[in-house]
């Protein structure tokens, strides 16, 4: 289908966001076992012109890799040894469940977490990474492929663009069928959904050496709702629908704290990079800096 | 149009109105938002009742009112009656032997008028479509049943109330007192309005100049014959045959007095002797030791009328009636020793046993004061006073009961309907966000 020519205002956020975290590097947090060569620094050691030390000749190795002129002053023979660099395929898991979509009036969670896999992705593809994107949805979603195409940016800002989160997809699925093409998954999500299947999976992920990163995205409105009187409804589960007044806020706020720092604990334990942002009160460029490069971060 | 049963008609005015007050009472859920973190709410249940001031839905609050209009309705049984009469009567037309059947049938034609109910009153009642029906002979020769005649007489009024406005109970009758028993002031209190009495003239015995006197098979020794004598002596026995010696045998007599001196008297059974130390005849008291060894039971009793009791109630003679005779058996020892026979109260009671049955049958009139009890007051009794029948039925009932089916059934596709478009606004709205 022919798209229209003129950019809506998300996309138009985009291009502030991509100039605001041009420069911005995201290393990997571990040594990669291999790949094509890349920006990331590789458990190999190959022979590039990046020196970090020698060791000794032993039987087997290339004889071309002594360094002769070492050799020649020392009379003792010496492998040069560099360090290996490798790309990192990341691959986004965007949740696009009706949750997202909140608040209603200004969808701030899904706008949030849309920059957040854009600008993340942006870094990601200027240090010359894969990237790709997944979201998940009832009638079979949306996946792009790992790329470093120069339209991978491109696909993706249309792709989030176009999608208005809806329904209740499960995300633990989508996880674990990208687990082995993936070397960074990036969970962009409320965690409102299958919170423990998905833990699971991103534990499994990374076990097997991948590298996770979680981003949990909260409504300033979730976290500090109105005292006055309202009657609210889960958008993904039809039967809650409960009051929530002044005399039921305390427990709410208790029952949610309570909760989120339940799941950043697990997540924590599972070897996942766990962070959390409010929506509508932290830029997206910030926030991309907070995950890809936090030392570059003012202490606040 | 009037309803048989109105208190269901106005119980579904009221139940109507109990719609329409509803409607405007909403009983709903708030209004909610969407709010992903809703399930750490604490839960508890949430309703709001509200006054709706601008009324939504008609075609439901109208589909809803006809339907409970039309079981109200149809429960009232509607009936279309082409207008009342102002007034009804229910005409009791004694025709007892007591009677001048005559005088009765032109009583009751010059009260009868079309639509009009007619009761033959004799010993028992029955419906009469005119005056010209009235037998004139063959009449039993039992007492008139004024109480069963005034339960006729309230039965039969319910078929009248939808006819008039006002029912007047007619009696033709010449008012025996023998057409009175205990029961009739009971019966007579649930008229609801007066009891027009139009007295007649009482049936005369052409017959009696050609009676004989009194025939009795006296023995020499036997007591009775003196109070016998003395109360022929106060008034002349008509034709009734005494009969005192031997068991009874049937005699040709039409009247006859079965009175032994020692023997069974007819229908009675022997007993153990007992005292009894009063007898009652009418308002006459004798009290005097009597020593008897029968009694009349129970099943003996039936058809029969007690003419004599004891102090304690039992019958001391019975009088039995049927066609062609008359039977009185007397069971009422008479001491030889003593003055009982000549004193005045048991002469007095002789005469009364002894005066047979066509003198009780003309008897004498209803006192003035129980006449006037069972006149009563001066109006008609009126219509609402009587219950409808409750087997009447309404041809309307199973059309207005159908209808309310149809109507709710329309009800609730109309209230399927009002709640379809809501949902796909819920979902249009969702989608434009």
């Amino acid at each position: 289908m022919a798209r229209a020519s003129q950019p809506s205002p998300l996309e138009n956020s985009f291009a502030e966001l991509l100039d605001a975290v041009r420069g911005i590097r995201w290393l990997a947090n571990v040594r990669l076992r291999s790949g094509n060569p890349g920006a990331h620094v590789s458990r190999l050691r190959g022979a590039s012109a990046e020196f970090m030390e020698y060791r000794p000749y032993r039987q087997g190795d290339f004889p071309g890799r002594i360094d002769w002129k070492l050799f020649a002053r020392s009379d003792r023979a010496y492998i040069r040894l560099s360090n290996d660099h490798a790309v990192l395929p990341t691959i986004f898991v965007l949740d696009a469940s009706a949750s997202m979509a909140f608040p209603e009036r200004t969808h701030a969670k899904w706008k949030q977490a849309a920059s957040a896999a854009v600008g993340l992705a942006s870094v990601a593809r200027n240090g010359g990474d894969p990237v790709g994107l997944v979201l998940p949805g009832e009638e079979g979603g949306v996946q792009l492929r790992p790329g470093t195409r120069l339209s991978v940016l491109q696909e993706m800002i249309r792709a989030v663009a176009d999608r208005v989160p809806a329904g209740s997809a499960p995300l633990a699925a989508a996880v674990s069928g990208i687990s082995r093409s993936a070397g960074r998954i990036v969970i962009i999500s409320d965690f409102l959904g299958d919170t423990d299947d998905l833990v699971a999976a991103a534990a499994r992920c990374a076990l097997s050496g991948c590298e996770v990163h979680a981003l949990h995205i909260v409504a300033a409105e979730e976290l500090s709702p109105s005292g006055s009187f309202q009657l609210v409804r889960d958008p993904e589960d039809k039967s809650i629908r409960r009051p929530l007044s002044e005399g039921t806020l305390d427990q709410y706020l208790e029952g949610f704290a309570r909760w989120r720092d339940e799941v950043a604990r697990d997540l924590a334990n599972a070897g996942v990079h766990y962070t959390m942002s409010v929506a509508g009160e932290e830029p997206a460029a910030h926030l991309v800096r907070r995950i890809a490069s936090p030392r570059t971060l003012a202490p606040s | 149009m009037s309803f048989l049963a109105p208190l269901f008609f106005w119980l579904g005015v009221g139940a109507a109105a109990g719609v329409v007050a509803l409607h405007f009472i909403v009983t709903h859920q708030p209004r909610s938002e969407v709010f992903p973190t809703a399930r750490f709410v604490p839960q508890s249940p949430v309703q709001a009742v509200s006054n709706t001031t601008r009324p939504t839905d008609l075609l439901l609050l109208l589909l809803r009112v006809l339907a409970v209009l039309c079981i109200a309705i149809g429960l009232a049984k509607p009936v279309f009656t082409s207008g009342r009469a102002p007034l009804a009567r229910i005409i009791i037309a004694d025709i007892s032997s007591g009677s001048n059947a005559a005088d009765v049938r032109d009583s009751a034609r010059k009260y009868f008028q079309k639509g009009d109910i007619l009761i033959a009153l004799d010993s028992r009642p029955a419906f009469v479509a005119q005056p010209d029906s009235l037998p004139l002979q063959g009449r039993s020769p039992g007492d008139p049943n004024l109480s069963a005649g005034l339960i006729a007489a309230i039965r039969s009024a319910a078929a009248l109330r939808e006819r008039a406005d006002s029912i007047s109970l007619v009696l033709v009758s010449p008012l025996s007192s023998r057409s009175w028993d205990a029961a009739t002031d009971t019966i007579r209190s649930l008229w609801p309005g007066a009891v027009r009495i139009v007295p007649v003239a009482p049936r005369v015995d052409t017959g009696a100049p050609t009676r004989s006197p009194l025939k009795v098979d006296w023995t020499a020794d036997d007591p009775l014959r003196y109070s016998v004598d003395l109360a022929n002596k106060a008034a002349q026995f008509p034709s009734v045959q005494l009969v005192r010696s031997g068991n009874y045998v049937d005699s040709p007599a039409a009247e006859l007095v079965h009175w032994p001196r020692t023997e069974r008297p007819r229908f009675a059974r022997a007993i153990p002797e007992r005292l009894f130390t009063a007898l009652v005849v009418d308002d006459m008291v004798v009290v005097a030791p009597f020593r008897t060894t029968w009694e009349f039971p129970a099943d003996s009793l039936h058809g029969a009328t007690v003419v004599a009791r004891w102090s304690d109630g039992t019958p001391a003679a019975v009088q039995r009636v049927t066609p062609g005779e008359c039977i009185r058996s007397v069971n009422i020892p008479v001491p030889a020793r003593g003055d009982l026979v000549i004193r005045p109260e048991f002469v007095g009671a002789v005469r009364r046993i002894l005066m047979g049955c066509s003198a009780a049958h003309s008897g004498g009139l209803l006192a003035d004061s129980l006449t006037a009890r069972l006149k009563g007051g001066s109006a008609a009794a009126p219509r609402n006073a009587f219950q409808p029948r409750v087997s009447q039925q309404s041809p309307y009932t199973p059309w207005l009961l159908l209808a309310a089916a149809l109507l709710l059934i329309a009800e609730m596709f109309a209230r399927r309907n009002l709640r379809v478009p809501s949902q796909e606004q819920r979902e249009t709205t969702r989608a434009a966000a």
